[in-house]
């Protein structure tokens, strides 16, 4: 009864307002919602009120999250390099060069029927000719001469060259036995080799992500920890007012998402760059060999990817370093 | 409201700072606790706010024995105080407004629900003029009103007050005074530790107090 008329008077008091005691449930999620919004603002504007700070410490996380990125895209280019080679999987069985365009056709076709032979394709003397002044810029050179010096080659596509390196290997030891070879050459055991460094490329890859990612949470949650020292006198008086670990904790969360997210764009800006830079010696390269190779940057999903692992790795970071550092900020 | 029985409190460095402490406070009292420096006042304020924890006995809130209160219950019981410092511990790089708001945005009430109760809050303390301003700008007894504005903004049935007018002037220390009798006159409970005696008999009520660590209650 002494209670409800306290509650009656206090009612009635001018500063006491429709409702007394907590919010409602609607109320409380409308709030969350917001106060998460205004948090993810405000631990941005705290970042930027020491603009050289978070610059340099975004830089030491971009620069250390491009390494494996960049890494990653050049693996990425080589496979394709690799990939293209793959449609070119010939042995080049180079005849002796006194053997004629005719000899060579005859030995073309019965190969022809070889059972582990896809097809063949003959390049007469005339043809590697015109190819080597095509391809080569030795035009002018070769016009001079008044002979043909070049050997008749038959262009060999094996049957499952990739899948059965072995029976590739053992096709190229019996064609180096026909009498009229004088050189076989074959690019499919460069391509396994190829493949083998690749594999190796990749694992190393996962390797160096794995350190630099750790590295990364090391330096967004050593730079969390000196925010939470700076703003030790704010979470006391928050922890006096009755906040809970979770709200303390809420902002150097977006904190630690804000450095993982700002520091993935700065990433990804550097490898484009990187590429940017080695764009125009590789046309030129592209120009020497008559090859269309272009280089490919991070796709869509990979970009999406970098982002999300890099955003994960700072909220972890500042996890890590709040669970640990906390409890030691209280009241005393 | 705020029970004390047989509660012990001892620091491994300083021994025994309350001795067998047991007191009951009503719903809407008013109490003063005085007594030297160092007889145990903020102690027994900080057991109440479960900044410190009992060595023994039992300390019952509002009907919750505190003294068992896990980790995550105490955020909880602190929103049920109201707490006033000596050196009113406000945030310096945020405006008073923001300052009296927090205890709001900590319970998360919605933002205009804030800043209604805020200014409710400023203008009881007469500082709605000022809710703008950083609390360096204000003097000291201003900035305790900034303090006890924040401390009754959540409308908590108690508030626990540690030498509020410890830094003030006798004048803003009258004030502040006349104040916290306001408030006991809505039917808020009030637990106030001063060592200014002059203070307490003018403004009358319970007092409790301490020596070396004993409580004894003067006769009102």
């Amino acid at each position: 009864m002494k209670r409800q008329r306290l509650r009656a008077q206090r009612q009635a008091a001018p500063f006491s307002r429709r409702r007394r005691g907590g919010p409602t449930p609607a109320d409380r999620l409308q709030s969350y919602l917001i106060s998460h919004v205004e948090t993810a603002k405000e631990a941005l504007r705290r970042m930027r009120r020491a603009p050289f700070a978070m610059a340099l410490t975004l830089l030491v996380i971009a620069v250390t999250l491009a390494l494996p990125t960049s890494f990653h895209v050049l693996v990425k280019n080589l496979r394709m390099i690799g990939g293209d080679l793959e449609a070119t999987n010939e042995i080049s069985l180079y005849l002796k060069p006194d053997l004629s365009n005719d000899a060579g056709r005859r030995l073309a076709d019965k190969l022809k029927n070889h059972a582990q032979i896809a097809e063949t394709r003959l390049v007469t003397k005339e043809a590697g000719i015109e190819q080597l002044k095509t391809y080569s810029g030795f035009g002018e050179a070769l016009s001079t001469l008044n002979f043909n010096p070049l050997p008749v080659v038959i262009g060999i596509r094996p049957k499952d060259s990739l899948a059965r390196p072995e029976q590739v290997e053992r096709l190229v030891a019996e064609l180096k036995a026909l009498p009229e070879a004088d050189l076989v050459q074959s690019d499919i055991q460069w391509m396994h080799r190829l493949h083998a460094m690749l594999q190796v490329a990749e694992r190393s890859f996962g390797v160096l992500g794995v350190l630099l990612s750790a590295a990364v949470v090391f330096i967004i949650g050593n730079t969390i920890r000196l925010e939470l020292y700076g703003r030790r006198e704010e979470i006391i008086v928050q922890k006096l007012l009755g906040a809970t670990d979770r709200f303390i904790r809420r902002p150097f969360l977006y904190t630690g998402f804000w450095f993982g997210f700002l520091g993935s764009i700065g990433a990804w800006i550097v490898v484009g760059v990187m590429l940017l830079i080695v764009r125009a010696p590789i046309q030129q390269l592209n120009v020497l060999y008559g090859s269309d190779f272009s280089l490919a940057f991070l796709g869509f999903q990979e970009s999406l990817l970098l982002i999300g692992v890099a955003c994960f790795l700072g909220i972890a970071g500042a996890f890590a370093v709040l669970i640990q550092h906390l409890r030691d900020v209280r009241p005393e | 409201m705020l029970e004390f029985k047989e509660v012990y409190k001892r620091y491994p460095e300083f021994g025994e700072a309350l001795r067998d402490v047991s007191f009951h406070i009503g719903r809407g009292e008013r109490v003063f606790l005085t007594g030297h420096s160092g007889a145990g006042k903020s102690t027994l304020i900080k057991l109440v706010a479960v900044i410190e924890r009992a060595t023994r006995g039992e300390i019952v809130l509002d009907g919750q024995n505190i003294t068992r209160a896990s980790q995550r219950e105490i955020p909880y019981i602190r929103r049920k105080l109201g707490l006033i410092f000596q050196d009113y511990k406000l945030l310096y790089d945020r405006s008073v407004f923001d300052n009296v708001a927090l205890p709001l945005v900590i319970a998360g009430f919605n933002p205009g629900e804030v800043s209604r109760r805020v200014r409710a809050a400023l203008g009881k303390v007469g500082l709605l003029s000022k809710e703008k301003r950083l609390p360096q700008t204000l003097s000291g007894g201003e900035q305790q009103r900034v303090g006890i504005a924040r401390a009754i903004v959540h409308k908590p049935d108690f508030i626990l007050a540690d030498e509020p007018t410890g830094n003030l002037d006798p004048e803003a220390a009258r004030e502040v005074m006349d104040i916290f009798r306001d408030f006991n006159d809505l039917g808020v409970t009030l637990l106030i530790a001063s060592h200014d005696e002059q203070l307490i008999s003018r403004a009358g009520g319970r007092v409790l107090r301490l020596q070396h660590g004993t409580l004894s209650e003067l006769a009102a």
